[in-house]
């Protein structure tokens, strides 16, 4: 049984265990597979393109006296994740923490979205979410396994452009929900992180495409009206994506958790104001 | 601060209301264990005076505090007895809690009016007590313990569950109204938890099979279990987590 303390920092409560976290070459997926690694995880470090980086994430791992396995395999294929988790078994013997984090879409307004981009974007989010959960299960060996999905703010509330992605992240919160219901009774939980602006490649990526061309710009209105007044960092996600993964949230299950900084429970009133998080008038 | 690894509360003073048993007794513990001075405060002493000590036993800081959450003057006197002993609050836990189970036309209205202060406005008291401290000091944080009844309609506890909502809203505004200070506030949401109030219910073989049914993780909560979130919660790592309510609660509001 891990402790809380050990959970939270120090010791190696993940000794001995096996985390695969996706889109793990960068941003948020590497700050997530790094803190793993730093709690005793050997990582297995999923990515589409960027070997380099890849490669550059094994290292630190490796750096940290974890083993780590970089696979390259494209999730919107949702072919290639049995054969992934099959190398995985041969590598590893074992999965313990499977965090599904890579996304990918098109962002443009829902009118014009291409049905190639839907099937892509659901493939990545959904259909290949449930092909790794189905792979990692067996690998979890009767253990009481987890499962961490990252989730985001267009799975609740409507952004420009982001129809798609928030359709599909609002079916990987649903599938949460019943993979929870499904695998309590094995003692595995499966739950949700929904991040606000967290600075990462991919942010910048996300807000030119969505929500404004002037990334700097958007990135302070943001700030502005995030209540504690800045982004996230993904060693902030990370932080609680290792607790969710610890033996110690062995009793939370089926929840998608919210790390905004405040950002989405602020009245939309209050959006209106010069100092959002001053406080208007009731409605 | 520096954030010691094992120790991520070191240095930080803690009151935890309601802390003589259950829920409240292993989150004082918890949070003592993590490094923090614990102030342990119950309607009476007796019991919360055995959990501050077994606090103290393996070599950390606490201390027993009588106080009344319902009464203002109480609440005002004695978290300035707490800040006068031990140090501004940091981090205040909200867990103080009853409740009645009473068809909604039998309920008084000295009962409804008990639960409410008891389980809701009584944080808003506490919050209200140890804030200024807080902004002051640019850092605090804020736990309250919710419920899962809190989102649903549960015949016979309308004023619990209409409490706990209110805890709800009361986290989030406490929330955006305090971020800039540095505070953050969250509501720990437990489900059914191995506590008194339960156990009694459980008692029942036939009840227990229908709340297990319920249940994904077919078992019910231990208090301990509580504790790892609310370190996390009350620790420098949970500085981008505000104002959510979180279900601890295996799986049950997730599931039908």
């Amino acid at each position: 049984m891990v402790t809380g303390a050990e959970a939270g920092a120090g010791g190696a409560p993940f000794a001995g265990r096996v985390a695969v976290v996706t889109g793990a070459s960068r941003g948020m997926g590497r700050a997530i597979a790094l803190r793993l690694a730093r709690d005793g995880a050997d990582c297995v470090v999923m990515y589409r393109r960027d070997a380099a980086r890849a490669g550059e994430a094994v290292a630190a791992i490796e750096r940290l006296g974890r083993r780590a396995l970089a696979l390259a395999l494209d999730l919107g294929e949702p072919a290639e994740v049995a054969p992934a988790f099959a190398r995985i078994g041969e590598v590893f013997g074992r999965v313990d923490v499977f965090v599904a984090n890579a996304a990918a879409t098109a962002f443009r307004p829902t009118l014009e979205q291409k049905r190639h981009n839907l099937q892509r974007t659901f493939a990545i989010s959904v259909e290949s979410f449930v092909a790794a959960v189905q792979a990692a299960v067996p690998l979890m060996r009767g253990r009481p396994g987890r499962v961490v999905a990252v989730s985001g703010i267009d799975s609740q509330q409507a952004m420009a452009r982001h129809g798609a992605l928030g359709a599909a992240k609002a079916a990987l919160e649903s599938l949460v929900r019943v993979l929870a219901m499904e695998l309590g009774p094995l003692g595995i939980t499966v739950n949700g992180v929904s991040p606000g602006l967290v600075e990462t490649d991919s942010a910048q990526f996300y807000v030119e495409r969505g929500i404004s061309r002037e990334y700097t710009e958007a990135v302070k209105r943001i700030i502005a009206l995030t209540p504690v007044r800045r982004a996230g960092t993904g060693e902030d996600v990370a932080a609680l994506v290792a607790y969710l993964a610890s033996d110690a949230a062995g009793f939370l299950t089926g929840q998608t958790i919210v790390i905004d900084g405040g950002l989405t429970i602020l009245s939309p009133l209050n959006l209106m104001q010069a100092d959002p998080a001053s406080g208007a008038g009731a409605p | 601060m520096a954030e010691d690894a094992a120790r991520p509360l070191a240095g930080r003073v803690a009151l935890v209301t309601g802390a003589s048993r259950g829920i409240g007794r292993a989150l004082a513990l918890a949070l003592g264990a993590a490094g923090a001075v614990v102030a342990c405060a119950a309607r009476t002493t007796e019991q919360v005076e055995a959990v501050a000590a077994a606090i103290r036993a393996p070599g950390g800081r606490a201390r027993a505090f009588r106080l009344d959450v319902t009464r203002a003057d109480d609440v005002l006197g004695q978290t300035g007895a707490v800040a006068e002993a031990l140090g501004p609050v940091d981090i205040l836990v909200n867990n103080a809690g009853i409740t009645v189970m009473r068809q909604t036309l039998e309920v008084s209205d000295a009962e409804w009016d008990t639960i409410l202060a008891t389980n809701l406005t009584s944080m808003f008291l506490c919050a209200r007590a140890v804030a200024p401290a807080m902004i002051a000091r640019g850092w605090g944080r804020i736990i309250n313990i919710g419920s899962m009844w809190g989102k649903n309609g549960v015949p016979r506890y309308t004023a619990y569950c209409v409490s706990k909502a209110g805890v709800d809203a009361l986290t989030r505004c406490l929330a955006v109204e305090w971020a800039r200070h540095g505070i953050r506030v969250n509501c720990l949401a437990p489900g059914y938890m191995n506590t008194d109030f339960p156990r009694e219910a459980m008692a029942d073989e036939r009840t227990r099979a229908l709340i297990l049914s319920k249940v994904p993780l077919r078992r019910i909560g231990e208090p301990e279990e509580v504790a790892p979130l609310a370190v996390y919660l009350a620790s420098p790592a949970s500085d981008f987590l505000t104002g959510q309510t979180i279900y601890l609660d295996g799986g049950q509001t997730a599931s039908w």
